[in-house]
């Protein structure tokens, strides 16, 4: 009897263990960059996986009917995309007659998709009582409160050795909570909370109790559809164990993501004993419905999964209306001629879709113009320390950081924060509010005046600090030689290709945005320097690289050499604005001949912006957006991105892609050992996925993976995120204004199609050795294109290997 | 009306009531420094709150201005707003008892129809209930009170009430508009819809806490001469405003998220300039009430930075001065208030000093670093001035609204129950931030988290006398409106989204 009973235990254990790891981190907003939700499930087909979570939750992976309906009415999509969808998805099956009918009915008649519900779900069901919030509404409540707590006043739950320090912390609140039974106005609830044991072995035992045989994919998708219940918070412990393991620190037992699992069980479990007490009819149908379930999971998941199928077609025909041009465009084109010539100036920009238009307006100022993309921290592993108590890595949130770059602090500014912060701190604490009112009041009176008759943008905090001064790089505490920069340096510029023919002016341009009173800033700054500017990364690298020292070592060591004529110039590339300018040495550079080169490009860039954003006409109404403390689309972001492209600049320098692809320069002649391509498909390619994902999550599954109305937030815990008003589950993901320009979708649901110009084999050898990239491929959680420039031949590559691209 | 001619109509209106007031107070020019119009008058007071009001009107309609722009609720918004700074401004410069009255319903029927303005979240449903209760109790009591003032002196001009010397019906007039302010001004316990109200949009909270939550610090104000007649008034908001501000205050400090923080923060606030009228300091009381104003309209439009500050104070290294730096602090405002004394600038009752000098003191607290004397020289300079600077506004404002000579008696018992709670105030400050480890501080602060659960308390009550249906599932209100500009139904998608 016992080890029939210790079993499911264990199962459990299991289980609960498995649902909280697919849960994919976010980020806090300070250093917000993107995630695919969905990171976790990428070892599964995305189609199962759309199943999985609308078996587990109102969470769609598609968008709803009425969306494919409208791209249709209007002519975006064609039946020819149809048919041509219809053979990828559907291949077992032909396109006959009717086939198109059916397309268009699967669209009028919205199928109603049954999906878990909970204890507290059912019990609200069967019994609405009248003027109340419902079960599910105060659990979500009450959970998201307290982690806010949790995360915003650690010191409060100190507690030693233990096991479940979460769990344990949560329930000492609520055992202590009256409101709760209040509102909900059942005296009972507060003792069975008492009842719940704390140490995780008779938890499991008891909270087993509930549950029917059944198998483990049941289990699965019950606990599958509580954790997505709370969401976002799930997410933003999810990230504690992200850096937890990029600090390869030691990982506990259960972590905090398993274990607000727990406190969701733990509710649940609770609720079924309320039910057993009950004794009466409507209790006892509640937990027969409830056990129900289990038993017709598995069918419930496949009628989910093969009433999906057509709009999936759907879905890849509106890809289609996107690739088709976008492929025709890159076989149109003509062989160039690679110029001998040495460049009039080189600029080298982050991959960022918002580059690409500038980078056009840039090249168009003289055809000797060099551009290149790489990503944005250029390639620079670090931390930036900024006094004694603040780090932030300027990295992919993939990487961990390796070196830490500090420069001397510019008192001044540090003082006016210290100023600021302190006269905040004591004017908002409730003791000293009361006697600052009169005096803060009438100084807020005069700044709102100001912030209406003269708006200024803000750059943000870590960059108000920094300054031209020297750098110094350190690795586990020791500064780095000129010997050890060389090797650091001869890395990037070999990654980015840069290595020869280098011209006079190198600008490396970094790029960040600018604006007022957005809790979302950091989502508009370079994701590859981990949610800040990419400020600090290129003044950094253009200081290594003008440094002679490391000139004579790359020289001597890498074989690299740099003309002496040639000065590298960080530069930064303002998104919001649509500037680009120097960082340092203006003074200087502002005799030379490719000087007005970039207000010329800035004009241009800021023309095309215009047109882009809503309620704008001219670039002086672009500045003033970005200091206006109201506005909710300073910029678009990188709304639109479809695709990336990894190939020679020069062979693509005559398209225009309208913001939407990502640009990394790879050549692979130079890439023999197939080192670089392996990093680019393991690193921008993976960010760019995130990215790609993250904007498509906000879209089709808004309450999910998209964090709401801007008009409604609310910063959390000083900003570890948003509510969507009062209360509610922490909100993740984009908030809508970011995809959506007020009265309709500015935003496109596309997976991400990656171009790459590079042998099939080569391609094919990382894909068998990465198992990520294997799984994003195969799995289609993206489209890989193969690009041959001499033919202008395209082939996709699938789980059957590589297709010519006909249509 | 578009946004530009309402802007510009309040920016008039706004320039004018300023050369009004000024006009009021500096000359003779009118005798009775007040103008009167069919039912309406125009007095330094009320002059002073069309320019606040006109002031906040006009940032707030801007700043909607660009949220909405190209929304397709942009037209449902701005009506309602319109509708709403038009009904305040009414209120204010009513004179005759009915307008006042109407004025007052408009208010808050106005409001009402911007807290539900996404009408799909249960939350705000349910705030926007129980304000719309406690609102129809307190206009009740509101046309009680009135009558009753029309009966006992035969007058309905709020300016000729005046001038009246309270008979036992008045009295109790007085007494339940004591009542009224309270429950406009959220004070413990109807103040949990003030807390959940920010289920609506960011400029709604600002107008709010700005222009309509201090109406009833108004409505006392204009009555004044008669409250200082009334000592159970009095008493009623010592009691209730001054509970409220302990606790509200204690809460503030306890919260996770900014925008409930600041409206913790808006009742404690409001408590204090209640517990002012209440003691008879009624310029102080309009100083606050203006200053709080302009403070918490620009906090909750610039809610979005709190961000940027918290990035700004890790960057710094802000840590909580230490207990040393705490008692320098203390012995520093001392020396300064004894020599203030001395020199007789420090006059009159002791809460208000004690709140201003808990204030210097935290401030002090900052800036006493043990390298750097100099810092807490300059801060003690910066102080005095800023002590002097406060005697000349409060004098200044002193003309506009005379202050109640007879409750003005320092170390009453009035004085003596209000400079306790603040002293509770930083006992508690002290306990929370000094003291997070110990199981007192620990059950505090879980209690006051949850504001004694005197908010569910009130929610069961008003769910008990009037039930309501609140959407079921919360569906944001986002997904209602994509879908709809997607051209399906809401019910439609919502079934597409795989609800049942």
């Amino acid at each position: 009897m016992a080890s029939a009973y210790q079993e499911p235990v264990a199962k459990l254990r299991h289980v609960v263990a498995a649902v909280a790891a697919r849960v994919a981190p976010t980020w806090p907003l300070q250093r917000s960059i993107a995630v695919n939700p969905w990171w976790e499930f990428r070892d599964q087909a995305i189609e199962t996986v759309a199943a999985e979570m609308q078996a587990s939750h109102p969470l769609s992976m598609l968008m709803p009917s009425g969306y494919f309906k409208q791209q249709f009415n209007q002519q975006k999509i064609t039946v020819q995309h149809l048919e041509a969808a219809f053979a990828e998805q559907l291949p077992e099956q032909t396109w006959g007659t009717d086939t198109y009918q059916q397309l268009l009915d699967a669209l009028n008649e919205a199928p109603e998709f049954e999906r878990w519900l909970p204890l507290t779900d059912l019990f609200d069901d069967a019994n609405p009582r009248r003027g109340a919030l419902t079960w599910h509404d105060e659990m979500v409540h009450q959970v998201s409160q307290f982690c806010a707590m949790w995360c915003q006043y650690p010191e409060r739950f100190q507690r030693e050795q233990s096991e479940l320090p979460l769990v344990e912390a949560w329930l000492d609140t609520i055992v202590r909570d009256r409101g709760l039974e209040i509102v909900v106005g059942e005296r009972s609830i507060r003792a069975i909370f008492q009842a719940v044991p704390r140490d995780a072995d008779s938890l499991f035992n008891v909270l087993r109790s509930m549950l029917p045989e059944a198998d483990e994919t049941s289990w699965q998708r019950y606990c599958q559809s509580l954790i997505l219940d709370l969401n976002g918070w799930a997410a933003a412990f999810a990230y504690r164990r992200w850096q937890r393991n990029l600090d390869a620190a030691e990982a506990p037992r259960y972590d905090e993501v398993t274990q607000l699992l727990l406190i969701r069980l733990i509710w649940e479990w609770v609720l079924w004993q309320f039910l057993l007490q009950r004794e009466d009819d409507l209790s006892a149908r509640v937990r027969e419905q409830f056990q129900q379930q289990f038993a017709q999971d598995e069918q419930r998941f496949a009628a989910i999964k093969s009433a999906q199928q057509l709009m999936w077609v759907w879905q890849r025909a509106l890809e289609l209306s996107y690739q088709q041009p976008f492929i025709e465009q890159l076989q149109a084109l003509q062989q160039q001629a690679k110029p001998s010539q040495r460049p009039s100036l080189q600029a080298a920009f982050c991959i960022d879709v918002r580059s690409e238009p500038m980078r056009r307006a840039l090249e168009a100022q003289d055809e000797n113009i060099q551009t290149l993309g790489f990503a944005g921290f250029f390639g620079l592993p670090i931390a930036v320390a900024q006094g004694e108590h603040h780090e932030r890595a300027q990295l992919p949130g993939l990487l961990a950081p390796q070196l830490l770059a500090k420069q001397d602090i510019d008192s001044a500014t540090f003082q006016r924060f210290q100023r600021d912060v302190s006269w905040h701190r004591a004017h908002d604490a409730p003791a000293g509010a009361f006697g600052w009112v009169e005096l803060s009041g009438l100084a807020k009176a005069w700044k709102m005046l100001l912030k209406h008759l003269r708006p200024e943008g803000q750059a943000r905090v870590g960059d108000q600090i920094l300054h031209p001064g020297k750098w110094r790089l350190e690795k586990n505490g020791e500064t780095l030689n000129s010997a050890q920069l060389a090797e650091l340096a001869a890395g990037i510029l070999k990654a980015m290709g840069l290595f020869e023919n280098f011209a006079q002016a190198v600008l490396l341009a970094g790029h960040g945005s600018c604006t007022e009173n957005n809790p979302h800033a950091a989502g508009l700054d370079c994701g590859a320097c981990g949610g800040q500017t990419g400020s600090a990364n290129v003044r950094i690298l253009a200081q290594l690289l003008n440094d002679t020292d490391v000139r004579t070592e790359l020289a001597q060591q890498h074989g690299i050499e740099i003309p002496s004529d040639t000065r590298f110039y960080p530069a930064m590339h303002n998104t919001t604005t649509e500037q680009l300018e120097l960082l340092e040495g203006r003074e200087q550079a502002a005799q030379l001949h490719w000087y007005p080169w970039l207000a010329a490009a800035t004009a241009a860039a800021a023309a095309e912006h215009v047109e882009r954003l809503p309620a704008a006409n001219s670039a002086a109404d672009i500045l003033k957006r970005a200091g206006d403390w109201a506005q909710v689309r300073p910029e678009w972001g990188l709304v639109r991105n479809a695709g990336v492209i990894f190939a020679p600049r020069q062979l693509i320098k005559s398209l225009n892609l309208e913001g939407r692809v990502f640009l990394h320069d790879y050549t692979h002649q130079y890439d023999e050992d197939s080192s670089i391509l392996t990093l680019l498909m393991t690193a921008p390619m993976v960010v760019t996925q995130w990215i790609n994902m993250q904007y498509m999550a906000s879209m089709v599954a808004p309450r999910h993976f998209g964090s709401g109305n801007k008009l409604l937030h609310n910063v959390v815990a000083d900003g570890l995120g948003v509510f969507e008003g009062n209360a509610g589950d922490l909100r993740i993901g984009l908030p809508l204004q970011s995809i959506h320009d007020g009265k309709d979708w500015y935003h496109q649901p596309l997976r991400l199609s990656v171009v790459i110009a590079a042998p099939q084999e080569k391609i094919d050898a990382i894909i068998a050795a990465q198992p990520v990239v294997a799984d994003l491929v195969f799995n289609g959680w993206l489209h890989l294109l193969q690009w041959n420039p001499e033919t202008g031949a395209i082939a996709r590559r699938t789980g059957q290997g590589w297709e010519p691209w006909q249509q | 009306m578009s946004w530009r001619i309402t802007q510009l109509l309040l920016s008039i209106l706004g320039l004018s009531a300023v050369t009004m007031t000024l006009v009021f107070t500096l000359t003779d020019l009118l005798p009775s420094q007040q103008l009167a119009l069919f039912g309406f008058r125009f007095t330094p007071l009320s002059t002073t709150m069309v320019a606040l009001i006109s002031f906040i009107g006009w940032v707030v309609t801007r700043y909607a201005q660009t949220q909405f722009a190209e929304s397709i609720d942009e037209q449902r918004f701005r009506r309602r707003l319109f509708a709403t700074i038009a009904a305040i401004l009414f209120t204010v410069i009513s004179d005759h008892l009915l307008l006042f009255w109407l004025g007052w319903i408009a208010v808050s029927s106005s409001l009402h129809q911007m807290l539900v303005f996404y009408p799909e979240r249960p939350r705000a449903v349910l705030a926007a209930h129980k304000k719309f209760i406690f609102a129809r109790l307190a206009e009740t009591l509101l046309a009680t009170a009135f009558i009753l003032f029309y009966l006992a002196h035969g007058t309905a001009s709020i300016a000729e009430l005046q001038t009246v010397t309270l008979t036992p019906l008045s009295y109790t007039a007085m007494t339940l508009l004591a009542i009224v302010a309270l429950m406009k001004c959220a004070q413990l316990p109807v103040h949990g819809w003030l807390l959940q109200v920010v289920e609506s949009p960011t400029p709604v909270s600002a107008l709010l806490h700005a222009g309509i939550i201090n109406l009833g610090g108004y409505l006392l104000l204009k009555f004044s001469p008669l409250l200082s007649q009334a000592i159970v008034a009095q008493w009623v908001l010592l009691v209730v405003a001054g509970l409220s501000l302990l606790i509200a205050a204690s809460v503030t400090m306890t919260r996770v998220s900014i925008k409930v923080r600041l409206a913790w923060s808006t009742v404690a606030q409001m408590a204090l300039m209640l517990v002012e009228i209440a003691l008879g300091l009624y310029s102080i009381a309009l100083l606050h009430l203006l200053a709080h104003s302009c403070y918490k309209a620009y906090a909750f439009l610039s809610a979005g930075s709190v961000v940027d500050q918290a990035e700004r104070a890790t960057l710094s290294g802000y840590q909580l001065p230490s207990l040393g730096a705490f008692t320098v602090a203390i012995l520093l405002s001392l020396m300064i208030a004894a020599g203030l004394y001395a020199v007789g600038l420090i006059t009159g009752l002791l809460a208000p000093w004690l709140a201003v000098f808990m204030a210097l003191t935290l401030w002090f607290a900052t800036q006493c670093r043990r390298q750097q004397p100099l810092l807490a020289l300059k801060a003690v300079f910066w102080g005095v001035f800023w002590l002097a600077l406060y005697k000349v506004v409060k004098t200044l404002l002193g003309y506009l609204l005379p202050e109640a000579q007879a409750t003005l008696i320092a170390l009453s018992a009035a004085d003596l129950w209000i400079s306790w709670l603040l002293l509770m105030v930083l006992t508690v400050y002290l306990v929370l931030s000094y003291q997070p480890y110990t199981a007192f501080s620990s059950r505090l602060f879980v209690a006051l988290n949850a504001g004694f659960y005197l908010d569910e308390w009130a929610t069961r009550m008003t769910l008990w006398v009037w039930p309501i249906a609140l959407p079921h599932r919360s569906t944001p209100s986002t997904e209602v409106a994509l879908h709809q500009s997607n051209g399906d139904t809401p019910s439609r998608s919502a079934t597409q989204q795989g609800g049942h």
